[in-house]
């Protein structure tokens, strides 16, 4: 019916650069390298701010992505949920959790909480954690839950309404919520606009997570304050696991990612010796003629 | 009565009213109340956006359906799937309210099984075109092409850790064309943004911008 576009349509030298960038994809993940990962300065700052929650403080987790990016993004919130989780037990921190995209809510928070189970299990749902799906609205939804919490977030996942969940008997505004971890891959300007601990004098900080190629657009809210701090991407996730000391997607990426990127340089480095060697070439020929 | 209704200076009286109100709000906090209400309905106007797209999405490929259009077949796939996810997830539960525990199950397997990994699978195919630049079209034709190639390079190594394993200059460096020279132009680009809401703000106000009342933008008239 449609017109076919087969392997076979491309030259032989892509299709041996494609075949090549598979396998050296699929040797780190089926047989990880583990190759050492250095902590950067900002991950750590991330990963103290998170640290640094004690018994009764709120946490609020945002996931405001999309499914294309997954694997970038599910990483690090993996590793970051699985913190929250953690600081539930042991210090009785409460977490909230909601998307503000489908996806976010139903990929992300779902296939998150499917692979960090044995974290909320011990959790009694409701008083150390809650998770209120899709809230619709994007940028709309965060101001109304800034403003008014329990107008916004009306009936958690499984319909449960909000006065009957205990830990959100007084969580009325943004001031009363401690840390914001929000995971975007659209657009971070959302999260300094609507939650900017500068405007919000209870907030004490905010983390943005989102993908590397996003960081230069965040930096300017980090360098104000707007943003506390961020994590990026596979690699973000791969440090934070570190310092977790939970080992998990971040870190069994991060070999592939090395390889990838070492196979591209080499690539650019082929291409421009063989560009600079035709080009010499045929200036040779020109100048013979 | 319905010629006073159809006046554009309604629509735009409404959006300088309410838009006022809200910025006087952020910036004073006068009306905290109102602002609240004025959100939670934006909320439920941008639920009815969906039944919108839907709506439209449906008139589309129905008559492409009904004219046999070329490849029409796959407008009826996509009906298809509509209904199949959207009963699959009514007769699962909505809103608290239990349904049949095999269709949600069925739906959660549409969305986290087939969707999921489709969209992820589609996305990932940039990563071989990205390949086949790198082979193909990275060629150093010139200075300014020599110097991206080699901040390209640079930031490769600064992201993945092999490259700080390699030289651990790279970590620093990297960090500071990201942080330096990539902010600076982020932070330029964001000004422009800005000063370019404010002013679509004011012309919209003044009835110069008129998208959103679904007519083309023209200038004062």
């Amino acid at each position: 019916m449609g017109a076919k576009v087969a392997l076979g349509a491309f030259p032989l030298a892509d299709r041996l650069v494609f075949l090549l960038f598979i396998i050296l994809m699929a040797i780190p993940i089926l047989r990880p390298i583990g190759l050492p990962i250095p902590v950067t300065d900002v991950t750590r700052k991330s990963f103290k701010l998170m640290d640094s929650l004690k018994q009764g403080d709120v946490l609020v987790m945002c996931f405001e992505q999309d499914m294309g990016t997954y694997y970038s993004g599910a990483p690090p919130d993996e590793a970051g949920l699985k913190h929250a989780f953690l600081l539930a037990k042991q210090r009785g921190v409460k977490v909230i959790l909601f998307g503000t995209s489908t996806a976010g809510s139903k990929v992300y928070i779902d296939a998150v909480l499917i692979d960090t189970e044995e974290f909320w299990k011990p959790l009694k749902y409701g008083e150390d954690w809650v998770n209120f799906g899709w809230l619709p609205g994007f940028e709309t939804a965060m101001a109304g839950f800034a403003r008014d919490v329990q107008g916004t977030c009306k009936v958690d996942v499984n319909g449960k309404r909000v006065e009957e969940l205990p830990m959100m008997k007084n969580i009325k505004t943004l001031n009363d919520i401690t840390g914001i971890w929000y995971s975007t891959n659209t657009n971070p300007d959302m999260l300094p606009r609507q939650w900017s601990p500068l405007e919000w004098k209870g907030l004490k900080w905010s983390i943005c997570q989102t993908l590397f190629a996003s960081v230069p657009w965040i930096m300017p809210y980090v360098d104000k304050g707007s943003i506390t701090s961020y994590v990026a991407d596979q690699r973000g996730a791969g440090e934070y696991e570190m310092l977790l000391g939970k080992l998990g997607m971040g870190a069994t990426f991060m070999d592939a990612q090395s390889i990838g990127h070492l196979y591209g340089i080499a690539l650019i480095i082929i291409a421009n010796i063989y560009y600079l060697y035709t080009r010499a070439t045929k200036k040779s020929a020109s100048k013979e003629k | 009565m319905s010629l006073i209704l159809k006046r554009r200076e309604i629509p735009i009286a409404i959006f300088a009213l309410v838009s006022l109100l809200l910025l006087a709000d952020y910036f004073t906090g006068a009306w905290p109340a109102v602002s609240r209400e004025i959100i939670g309905w934006a909320i439920i106007l941008w639920m009815f956006s969906y039944v919108l797209g839907v709506t439209s999405l449906f008139r589309y490929h129905l008559t492409r359906i009904q004219k046999h259009s070329q490849y029409w077949a796959y407008s009826a796939v996509l009906i298809a799937c509509v209904f199949v996810y959207l009963f699959s997830g009514l007769l699962g539960g909505v809103g608290g309210i239990s349904g049949i525990p095999a269709s949600k199950a069925f739906n959660d397997f549409l969305w986290l099984n087939v969707l999921a990994p489709l969209q992820t699978g589609i996305l990932s195919y940039v990563g071989f075109y990205m390949y086949t630049i790198f082979f193909r079209g990275a060629r150093t034709r010139s200075w300014d092409v020599g110097i991206m190639m080699v901040v390209t390079v640079i930031l490769m190594l600064n992201v993945a850790p092999i490259g700080v394993a390699i030289w651990p200059g790279f970590g620093p460096l990297g960090d500071w064309l990201n942080g330096v020279i990539n902010t600076g132009a982020y932070r330029g680009i964001m000004i422009g943004v800005g000063v370019g809401l404010i002013a679509v703000w004011v012309r919209a106000m003044l009835g110069y911008e008129r998208a959103f009342l679904g007519e083309l933008s023209g200038g004062a008239q």
